[in-house]
């Protein structure tokens, strides 16, 4: 791979899955550089802030105090600046209507939370395999939409 | 048959008499004239004949003076001869004078006289005749004296002849000039009375032909009104008959011929022609009905039936009356009508009649009845007549307001006087509308009854016009308290309803959400402590992990299925044309992995698009393909035949629907295990289930689902099925609208 | 007021480089699937001005021969599912190894080690990739791009399209033509 580290940064309220995130990414031993923030305003002032390397994906949970996930998405898909980065949802829901109303309002990947670190760790570095054939393979990324 | 008499007038009778008498008149007088010309013309002749006679009897008379001179002369006997001859002549002169003058005393006179001279000159002659011939007389002197005597005789003869000429002149002269002046006048006379003969004949003429011009017009008049009650009799379906006894002949009119379905002129028409058309059971009435018209002055009209030629049955009505004109000729004239359809009318006006007796008789009862419905059904009404703007007031109306039956009288202005003040303006303005709009649309308001109650009413009210024409509204108010009452009580039932409900929804978002996140954890670390930590625990620590995993797994399941029940519970009613094809190769992309497994053989028609919801249709696919997959039999590779018909909701029993609406119906039949068809309604209850946890995983909700997204859909399931036979799940869709 | 665009991601490519080339006067020959070769010497300034100026344009100059080769593979998949409706009638492996000169077996391990995935993905994702564009333009029914993509039904195609992508291809048109409703309205 030529590029350096794939940026991935999540916002996920919850402490435990914030850990199982970084372990997996851990565990899956491919190049990447993860962080964590704890809600959407707390993303959307990482991003925000010029100083900040903007990430390649940002995982996005939904149910999220004081900014929830659909809120950071629409924020986010708002400012032109943010459009080349790939934005997963990674939610515990997985109803249809959620799934169809995040990718309508532009997120291109969306996970549900694996109850399984196994399964976890498979849907993670599957994201980021294709994200990466997108990104290098010219594929459309505005029709990027992945499910999982 | 033309019968009309012309009466001439007056005028006409004088003038005939006069001109008839005046040319008798003229006749009389010009016969007069003529009588007095012949008669002029005979007395010339007369007088001309006496003339030519005293003329002849003089010559006869100088005849024999000659001749006796002649005889005295020569004494010749030839002379006396001669001599006697002219006597006779004078004698036959004589009687003939004698009798043209027979008329005239004087002339006669004269003529005797004359005569007497005659007889004695001869008396002086004959002297001589018979004496001795051988005297002379010449010498004798009586002769001479004789002789002269002779001579003055026959002097005074001439003279008195002269006379009895002139005198027979002068009577001629005076005839004529008599006849002369009366013939002068006859011409103007006659002209005279000519030409007023004249006259009244141009004057009769003129008045003749006025009167033709007259005649002429009654004449045009007389046609037009033949023809017109010829029409009339068409019209009005009457005809005329005239019956002469004497030759029993009777006359119809054109009419009376079509009345009895003959045409006119056809055939001829006799007494027995009639009567062979005649009803057989009426021939009887008409018998004596025209027996009667020849004896009786006065017959009642009588009415019969008819067979028409055709077969038609009408009935008829003939009257007639018994005429006898001065020759004694005895003619009955009548006239016949067909009164089928007057009769007919009658008898529908006496049925009416009875059925509006039997009407007004139900309105009676009706009426105490709507009397009776008042009271129970708590309403009363009212009439507004619009012609005389009273109102009248039913007696529960009185009641409702907590009033005796009229106790006080009824007007508009007390309409509603009884209503809540907060709401009159309502009221007010609603009735005000319906005075122009003609309807009083429902409107509910309260009132105040006379002991201070308030109640609640609903009034609605309607225009109508009457069968006079008479425009009235009809009011009915109705205490709907008691509703209003429960009304208003449900609609705090439906509201806490409401409210249980989304509770319900907020707990099972809850439950099947936010429990998912703890749950997750806990298989998540089951997941690290199975990967990480195993090899530290004992034995039954292991057993009891794996335990432990399987219990987490099927909560797992549970929520799931719980939530996708509570969405398909939560229904969206955004319905929009869908595919069900695309629905069909979506589930079957979904469950692909499983259909591979099994290699399972899925059969499909060409589906129908219908009005759905995508996501929900695609469960419900899904569920009854995974629930065949599932329930298949473990040595038969499954196969699934989904096959689609349109059907009418009467033909299908399963849907227990009278209507003809129009519906798809889908069904969705394997060859697996299938199911006793006792439980065919128990299958889609919410955590039903009818295997054992350990055999087919599962937690009895997918039907459900699948149930509840048809109720979504306004459609049906049904399941059908034997043990180990296979099972079918119907499915019927509402078509598109 | 917005567009949509479809572009030839190639096409566009090799007009970016030519306009390069010949901006930075280099003697050259394209040879097509992201293969340039030089008719000169090139000198390190001069390499350095080109590949800078391709950077903008998210071109990169790659020179480990592995990556060619893998660049190569998906050059060649690329083409044969987007350009040669015929050879999608040929059985990949044959295509690529015929096409590349290398058996299929190599270049399958060199992929694989590489990308973190197959080949056979890889032409998946393409065929996707390419049944995606054909949704969008809306002109084939899904029954016209299975048989296009030379897929053995509907179902097969709507199945692997859920399989990659995680959602059915009718959800996948819905997301898009609500995206467009959306972007029409702003």
């Amino acid at each position: 791979m030529q590029h350096d580290s794939i940026l991935i940064t999540l916002a996920d309220d919850d402490e435990d899955d914030r850990l199982f995130f970084i372990d997996a990414f851990e565990e899956l031993k491919i190049n990447t550089v993860v962080n964590t923030v704890n809600n959407g305003r707390e993303l959307l002032n990482y991003i925000n802030d010029p100083e900040t390397i903007l990430p390649n994906i940002i995982f996005l949970d939904l149910n999220m105090p004081i900014l929830n996930g659909i809120e950071s998405l629409k924020e986010i898909k708002q400012n032109e600046r943010f459009k080349d980065i790939v934005i997963a949802i990674y939610s515990t829901s997985s109803s249809d209507q959620d799934v169809e109303d995040t990718f309508v309002l532009g997120a291109n990947i969306y996970i549900k939370k694996p109850s399984n670190f196994d399964s976890l760790k498979k849907v993670l570095s599957e994201i980021v395999t294709i994200n990466w054939q997108y990104h290098t393979s010219g594929l459309n990324k505005d029709t990027f939409l992945l499910r999982l | 048959m033309k019968y009309y008499r012309y009466q001439s007038s007056i005028y006409h009778k004088i003038i005939f008499t006069v001109s008839l008498f005046i040319l008798f008149f003229i006749s009389v007088l010009t016969v007069k004239h003529i009588n007095n010309i012949s008669n002029s013309t005979k007395l010339l002749m007369h007088t001309y004949e006496v003339n030519l006679e005293l003329e002849h009897l003089f010559s006869d008379i100088k005849d024999s003076e000659n001749n006796m001179r002649g005889y005295i002369i020569s004494k010749d006997n030839l002379y006396l001869i001669l001599y006697k001859n002219d006597i006779k002549s004078i004698n036959n002169s004589f009687s003939i004078l004698k009798r043209l003058t027979k008329n005239n005393p004087e002339q006669q006179k004269k003529l005797e006289s004359l005569y007497k001279t005659i007889n004695k000159r001869y008396d002086y002659i004959s002297k001589y005749s018979n004496s001795n011939q051988n005297v002379d007389l010449l010498k004798d002197y009586d002769f001479k004296k004789d002789f002269r005597e002779s001579s003055r005789l026959l002097i005074d003869i001439r003279i008195k002849l002269n006379d009895m000429v002139h005198n027979e002149k002068s009577n001629l002269t005076i005839q004529n000039s008599i006849y002369d002046r009366q013939i002068y006048f006859t011409p103007i006379i006659t002209l005279g009375i000519l030409f007023i003969t004249l006259l009244l004949l141009i004057f009769t003429y003129a008045q003749t032909t006025k009167d033709i011009e007259k005649l002429q017009t009654a004449n045009v008049k007389l046609n037009k009104s033949h023809f017109l009650s010829n029409q009339a009799e068409i019209l009005s379906e009457f005809g005329t008959w005239e019956w002469n006894l004497s030759n029993n002949k009777i006359i119809y009119s054109d009419n009376c011929y079509r009345i009895f379905g003959i045409e006119p002129i056809s055939a001829e028409a006799d007494q027995e022609k009639i009567t062979n058309l005649i009803h057989p059971e009426d021939v009887a009435v008409v018998d004596s009905l025209f027996e009667k018209f020849t004896t009786e002055d006065d017959v009642p009209q009588s009415s019969f039936r008819i067979i028409k030629p055709d077969g038609e049955i009408r009935i008829l009505r003939s009257v007639g009356k018994l005429f006898i004109d001065n020759l004694g000729n005895k003619t009955v004239l009548g006239v016949t009508g067909d009164i089928t359809d007057e009769h007919n009318k009658n008898e529908l006006l006496k049925s009416n009649y009875e059925d509006l007796i039997k009407i007004n008789n139900q309105l009676k009862i009706f009426e105490e009845s709507s009397k009776q419905a008042e009271i129970i059904g708590k309403y009363g009404s009212w009439i507004l007549n619009f012609d005389t703007s009273k109102i009248t007031f039913s007696d529960n109306r009185y009641r409702l307001l907590g009033y005796e039956p009229q106790a006080f009288e009824a007007s508009i202005d007390n309409l509603f006087e009884y209503v809540h003040p907060e709401d009159k303006k309502n009221v007010d303005r609603a009735f005000k509308k319906a005075l122009t709009t003609m309807v009083l649309p429902s409107i509910n308001y309260r009132i105040i009854t006379k002991d201070g109650k308030i109640r609640h009413f609903r009034t609605t009210a309607k225009s109508f016009t009457d069968l006079s024409g008479t425009q009235s509204m009809i009011g009915t108010s109705r205490d709907v308290t008691e509703d209003y009452n429960k009304s208003l009580q449900l609609k705090q039932r439906n509201k806490e309803l409401e409210k249980h409900i989304k509770e319900l929804d907020e707990f099972n978002q809850v439950a099947s959400h936010d429990l998912q996140e703890p749950l997750r954890k806990i298989q998540t670390f089951i997941s690290r402590i199975n990967e990480k930590e195993k090899e530290n625990l004992t034995d039954t620590g292991k057993e009891y992990l794996s335990r432990m995993e399987m219990a987490a797994k099927r909560m797992r399941v549970l929520i799931d299925d719980l939530l996708q029940y509570s969405k398909a519970n939560r229904s969206e009613k955004n319905l929009v044309k869908t595919d069900l094809n695309e629905i069909l190769n979506d589930s079957l992309a979904e469950l692909s992995q499983s259909i591979e497994d099994k290699k399972a053989i899925i059969n499909h028609t060409n589906l129908p698009a219908v009005n759905g919801i995508a996501f929900q249709m695609q469960q419900l696919f899904s569920n009854l393909l995974s629930n065949s997959l599932k329930y298949s039999k473990a040595d038969t590779p499954p196969i699934i035949t989904i096959d689609c018909t349109e059907v009418t909701a009467k033909t299908e029993t399963l849907l227990n629907e009278k209507s003809t609406k129009k519906y798809y119906k889908i069904t969705f039949t394997d060859n697996g295990i299938g199911f006793d068809q006792e439980h065919s309604k128990k299958i889609f209850l919410l955590f039903n289930r009818l295997h054992g946890k350990t055999e087919y995983h599962g937690t009895g909700v997918g039907l459900a689902i699948c149930e509840k997204i048809m109720e979504n859909h306004k459609g049906f399931i049904f399941a059908s099925s034997k043990i180990n036979e296979g099972a079918t799940f119907t499915v019927y869709f509402p078509f598109l609208s | 007021m917005r567009i949509f665009i479809k572009f030839d991601f190639n096409n566009t490519c090799k007009k970016i480089l030519e306009e390069k080339l010949e901006e930075c006067q280099i003697k050259h020959r394209i040879l097509g699937f992201g293969e340039v070769e030089f008719l000169e010497k090139v000198s390190t300034e001069k390499m350095d001005l080109f590949s800078k100026s391709l950077d903008r344009y998210g071109i990169e100059i790659v020179e480990n021969q592995k990556t060619i080769l893998i660049q190569k593979i998906k050059d060649a998949i690329v083409d044969m599912v987007f350009n040669e409706d015929s050879a999608v009638n040929v059985k990949s492996s044959v295509y690529l190894s015929e096409k590349l000169n290398h058996s299929y077996g190599y270049l399958s391990n060199i992929f694989s080690e590489v990308t973190y995935t197959s080949i056979e993905n890889f032409i998946i994702l393409q065929k996707i990739e390419y049944t995606k564009q054909l949704i969008i333009n809306n002109q084939l029914s899904l029954t016209e791009i299975a048989f296009k993509l030379n897929y053995s039904s509907v179902a097969h195609l709507s199945s692997q399209f859920k399989n990659t992508t995680g959602i059915t291809p009718s959800a996948f048109q819905r997301i898009i033509n609500k995206r467009r409703e959306i972007a029409s309205k702003k």
